[in-house]
């Protein structure tokens, strides 16, 4: 209760009542006790990753009760981490009902939220998903970037913490530290704080969290006009201007070596020969390229003539 | 945000690319070249 208090945003100390913080610690310290993962979690991870009741700037509904309830069932004969990680990870979109759909009215969705629209974008998703790991004791947590180096857009996703080391996976899961958007991740730009990997951190590490909502805007007023991408410029002034923007209190830590070292680990594992080539496909509904919401997300299959390349052509969400 | 599939293709090769998606009834064959680069993405545009 103290650490939950010792580092709240502002934001909560005033609106957030003593019930809903009480029944968050009560719950996350039945997962302490039931589970042997989280019973053997040190103080640091299990305060940081497992208790706290937010992950950015979703709507503070109270989700630990129905969750550990809701999620019990899943890894009640578990007793290894990564089998409850995907214990929960596999049938999370059937549990709750939610699926990738931009149609989604919220970016930054509550589990209460995403549950009632029965969709989200990836800042949704990987708040429930979080939430869910939680809510049994996995310590979890959010990451993303504000754009990625070739200016397609940002992403969200979550982070386990297993073996002592943090890993990614998505709402979609496929396993720990792969996911289509490695390639993308493993681009970033360590000397640019636009394209770095941030995950949140519920204490205060003396940075900020930019790839929440508005965090992009956060670093425009951090960094000045001339740290940010001229064709953003005009957009983040409508938003400044249209938009009630808090100050920034979602603290975060920089993983952008990490997500490097992966890429380039993953890449000398698919070695391409001189005659091959990586292709990457985007599928969009109409003509208007620069629009996220026109992006597809669908089954892609490659021919060489009659001949079908065994692919990994599952349909990936598109994610935001 | 982005939906990107990374697939292992032959250089300067022509390839047929079939998109498809069974409950929005989309179907729909795209030709494509790959270039001598080692690595390209391709925006392919649904009619």
């Amino acid at each position: 209760m103290a650490f939950l208090i010792s580092y709240m945003p502002k934001r909560d100390l005033t609106t957030l009542s003593a019930e809903f913080i009480l029944e968050n610690v009560e719950y996350a310290y039945k997962a302490r006790e039931k589970y042997p993962w989280c019973k053997a979690l040190p103080d640091s991870i299990f305060f940081n990753e497992v208790l706290p009741y937010s992950n950015v700037t979703e709507t503070r509904d109270p989700w630990r009760k129905d969750f550990y309830e809701r999620f019990a069932k899943y890894v009640e004969n578990e007793t290894n981490l990564k089998d409850a990680i995907f214990a929960i990870a596999n049938p999370i979109n059937k549990e709750v009902n939610v699926e990738y759909n931009v149609e989604r009215s919220i970016v930054d969705a509550s589990p209460k939220e995403a549950m009632e629209e029965q969709m989200a974008t990836c800042t949704g998703l990987s708040i429930l998903l979080t939430d869910a790991f939680r809510a049994v004791g996995i310590p979890s947590r959010l990451a993303g970037t504000p754009m990625w180096t070739n200016m397609r857009g940002n992403h969200t996703w979550t982070e386990v913490w297993i073996d002592n080391e943090w890993k990614f996976i998505e709402y979609y899961p496929k396993d720990l530290n792969k996911s289509w958007f490695l390639a993308d991740a493993g681009k970033a730009d360590p000397n640019n704080p636009i394209h770095w990997i941030y995950a949140v951190s519920y204490k205060p590490t003396g940075q900020y969290y930019h790839a929440s909502k508005y965090g992009f805007i956060h670093l425009y007023d951090e960094l000045g006009p001339d740290g940010i991408p001229k064709e953003f410029q005009e957009y983040i002034e409508w938003e400044k201007e249209n938009s009630e923007i808090d100050e920034p209190y979602i603290h975060g830590v920089n993983v952008t070596q990490r997500y490097i070292d992966l890429y380039r680990k993953s890449l000398d594992n698919k070695k391409l020969n001189d005659d091959e080539m990586l292709a990457g496909f985007v599928i969009f509904k109409d003509n208007d390229l620069t629009n996220s919401s026109s992006r597809m997300d669908c089954r892609v299959d490659v021919f060489k003539g009659d001949k079908k390349l065994i692919l990994d052509s599952r349909p990936v969400p598109p994610t935001i | 945000m982005n939906m990107l599939l990374k697939i292992k293709l032959k250089k300067n090769t022509d390839y047929e690319v079939r998109v498809s998606h069974s409950k929005k009834d989309i179907g729909q064959t795209f030709s494509i070249t790959t270039g001598s680069t080692p690595d390209q993405e391709f925006k392919l545009v649904l009619e």
